[in-house]
């Protein structure tokens, strides 16, 4: 697996900053010219990919996706040239690039013809297959904030369905302006480090990043003599049917996808260990996603630790489904609880959730991600520990 | 594994009507031209002040999408939602855009962005129809519609949905047809690609803009009706020739080279020699839309036995194909390419041979 976030590039700087409490939240300079101004966000570092330069800005999202596919295939000893397929969730992919294409175009300049063929979200997949030389099938899909966990769980059927025998699959978003100024103008930032399942909650803090998995039918990893770092068990999804971009408050849309995850996995629900929650910090989300949690697993809640790593990345939105993912197969390895940095007060109306601003060690043999997006698109994923 | 489902229910919207037969009378467009929907009718169940806040992109969606399911008359819990798309809901991404450049990010419309977003076509349908199975968005190019429906046809196969309701859609927007003249792929003056569709009077495509839907079951639900045909999806190393025609989505943009190769492949898989149609030049460009249009195209000629215009050939294919179809098809194999290269394909069968299967 690879991933790259505010946190850094690679696997080891998250498993790092999961022990160690670290966040790669910073202020940042929002908007343009006379519309500075500042949030909090999880930026990519500057010194793994720059950020004031406009050719990375306007291919930025393939950029990322490109080094967590690198990384990932590394670690499964994949050379270039193989015929895996690429299935990545993106909400925006590059749209920053159709952003500055109009931005001239307004201007009465005339346009950058090379940001046509870049901009559009497919153009993730096909830059990073073309990069790795991976001559499989491309998939591109956009389920909002739940899209990289819905690329993952795409790829998980087509594996189990005998579709294809390896893919690597992940999420992908840049920050740009549009997102920027959207999540502005829903009034969903905060101005503070983002503080999930709070009672302070205010806000979520934007956030950019990548992460990919290499996914392979399980006897052929072990024929190729791979190191196999976990297994996908199940994937549920839902629609919830209810709000473009408020989450259902009953939550039932998460436990329905939750539910269904548990049972394509024939696992009984009290067997999960931790659920790493999508935890953004607004009002509404957290609410939804601790009705679901209580509905589904009852009153062991609150033994059963749960975290949101929002508050270390930030809302990476079409990315944070695979960063989650990435988290729960360290939690599993590690045996490690990750912290929800800056919870201080849990919000009284959720009295039973487990939960911690510091990293727990616990034994953690299967872990659940949660999944929401605007437009009610929910997803899950279970995993189960691999023997050492 | 037998991947073949029942299309029990289309639903469509364009420039050209509402009606799979309006399909049939579609006249030629001129090179260069923008063909618009003038208005979407009232879509039952959506508030006109809803209607309203919506783009394009997601009342075309709402409209054939409502239609496909009626037109299925069945209803399942487990019924998955694809939509196909090339490039969202533009308009409202220009509006934001217009806003957040003019008067600044506090300024900017929170109505635009959430109707702007990749998805909204997707949760409208899912909220207005309380479908809460689940389902995505496919992002693609020109081959995009093809390619969801054999997505959703291999995962019905997969026991994954019960059924799925399939569909691709395209709003006009400037920006995004002066982007393409840009790079020199569409207006009058773009190069002659596969079809000819106007020898003599310069060769590009117009462009034009809609939705198309389908309700896939697979065929053991079809007891007490026959669906209206059959969809396959179909590998081209696979393939071994048969269908009575072959549709290709070819135009004039860059896809057209995979679309060529992908028609020599088809040409000498085996079997008789197939006729060829060409859709595009029908209604203009639509991106993924138009792979779903021209599986809409297959449903009508195997489902009712019609008719379309054949346009000449390129002289490098014309030797493989038969220009035009000397009877009704019960076989249709529509092929699209797209810009990154990836083909999909899918044959469409009469219902009759339903029972064969």
């Amino acid at each position: 697996m690879g991933i790259v976030s505010a946190l850094g590039a690679g696997v080891r700087a998250h498993l790092d900053a999961l022990v160690n409490a670290r966040s790669g939240l910073a202020p940042q300079m929002l908007f343009e010219e006379k519309d500075k101004r500042e949030f909090i966000c999880g930026m990519v570092p500057h010194d793994v990919l720059p950020h004031t330069i406009e050719e990375t800005a306007a291919n930025r999202a393939s950029l990322l996706f490109d080094m967590a596919c690198k990384e990932a295939l590394g670690q499964a000893g994949i050379r270039g040239g193989c015929g895996a397929d690429v299935i990545v969730g993106t909400t925006a992919g590059n749209f920053h690039g159709g952003t500055l294409f109009y931005k001239q175009k307004r201007s009465g300049g005339t346009p950058d013809r090379n940001l046509v063929a870049g901009f559009l979200p497919s153009a993730v997949a096909d830059f990073a297959a073309s990069e790795n030389r991976l001559t499989g099938r491309r998939l591109t899909l956009s389920s909002a904030c739940a899209s990289g966990t819905t690329a993952i769980g795409h790829a998980f059927r087509m594996i189990q369905d005998g579709r294809s025998s390896m893919i690597c699959a992940g999420g992908a978003e840049a920050l740009c302006p549009f997102l920027a100024a959207g999540f502005n103008s829903l009034r969903l930032l905060s101005r503070n480090p983002c503080k999930p399942f709070d009672a302070a909650r205010d806000g979520l803090n934007l956030g950019e990043g990548a992460a990919a998995l290499v996914l392979e039918n399980a006897e052929s990893a072990r024929v190729r003599g791979a190191k196999t770092l976990a297994y996908v068990n199940g994937f549920g999804e839902a629609l919830e049917a209810f709000h473009h971009t408020k989450s259902n408050p009953d939550g039932s849309g998460i436990s329905a996808a939750l539910l269904k995850a548990i049972d394509s996995a024939s696992w009984p629900a009290n067997s999960l260990d931790h659920v790493h929650l999508h935890g953004t910090a607004t009002v509404f989300n957290d609410l939804s996603e601790y009705n679901a949690v209580k509905a589904v697993f009852g009153s062991r809640l609150a033994d059963l630790p749960v975290c949101s790593t929002k508050s270390m990345t930030g809302h990476t939105l079409g990315g944070a489904g695979a960063i989650s993912a990435v988290f729960a197969v360290l939690s599993l390895s590690a045996g490690i609880v990750p912290p929800t940095l800056n919870h201080q007060t849990l919000d009284p109306q959720f009295a039973e959730l487990s939960i911690s601003a510091t990293p727990r060690a616990r034994r953690i043999a299967r872990a659940a991600t949660t999944s929401l997006g605007f437009g009610g698109e929910v997803a899950c994923l279970l995993f189960e520990k691999a023997p050492l | 594994m037998n991947e073949t489902v029942g299309i029990s229910g289309v639903g469509l919207i364009g420039p050209w009507g509402t009606e799979l037969s309006s399909l049939r009378t579609i006249r030629r467009p001129l090179p260069g031209s923008v063909n618009l929907v003038d208005t979407v009718p009232p879509v039952e169940g959506v508030a006109k002040n809803d209607m309203r806040r919506m783009s394009k992109l997601t009342k075309f969606s709402l409209f054939a999408a409502r239609r496909a399911m009626a037109a299925a008359n069945r209803y399942s819990d487990r019924t998955g939602l694809f939509v196909g798309l090339t490039h969202g809901p533009t308009t409202h991404m220009v509006e934001f855009h217009d806003f957040l450049f003019d008067y600044g990010p506090d300024m900017a419309s929170p109505n635009s962005f959430s109707n702007g977003v990749t998805n909204a076509p997707l949760s409208s349908i899912s909220a207005l129809l309380k479908m809460t199975y689940g389902g995505t968005t496919i992002m693609g190019y020109e081959n995009n519609g093809c390619n969801v429906l054999s997505y959703c046809a291999r995962a019905i196969s997969a026991s994954h949905y019960e059924a799925c309701l399939a569909g691709s859609s395209e709003e006009y927007a400037p920006v995004v047809h002066d982007a393409y003249k840009a790079c020199g792929w569409l207006g009058s003056a773009a190069p002659g690609h596969l079809p000819w569709p106007h020898p003599g009077q310069g060769t590009g495509l117009g462009v034009s803009e809609g939705s198309a839907f389908f309700v896939l079951e697979p065929l053991s639900t079809f007891t007490d009706k026959k669906p209206l045909c059959l969809f396959a999806p179909v590998d081209l190393d696979e393939y071994r020739g048969g269908a009575d025609a072959v549709i290709s989505c070819a135009s004039a943009g860059p896809h057209d080279g995979y679309e060529l190769a992908a028609l020599h492949r088809i040409a000498t898989a085996g079997g008789e020699k197939p006729a060829i149609l060409f859709t595009k030049p029908l209604f203009g460009e639509t991106f993924g839309l138009g792979a779903m249009l021209s599986c809409l195209v297959a449903c009508d000629m195997v489902a009712n036995g019609a008719r379309y215009p054949a346009f000449p050939i390129h002289p490098e294919i014309a030797p493989l194909f038969e220009p035009q179809a000397k009877g009704p098809a019960s076989s249709v194999l529509v092929v699209a390419a797209g810009r990154d290269g990836q083909v999909s394909a899918g044959l469409f069968s009469a219902p009759e041979r339903f029972g064969a299967l």
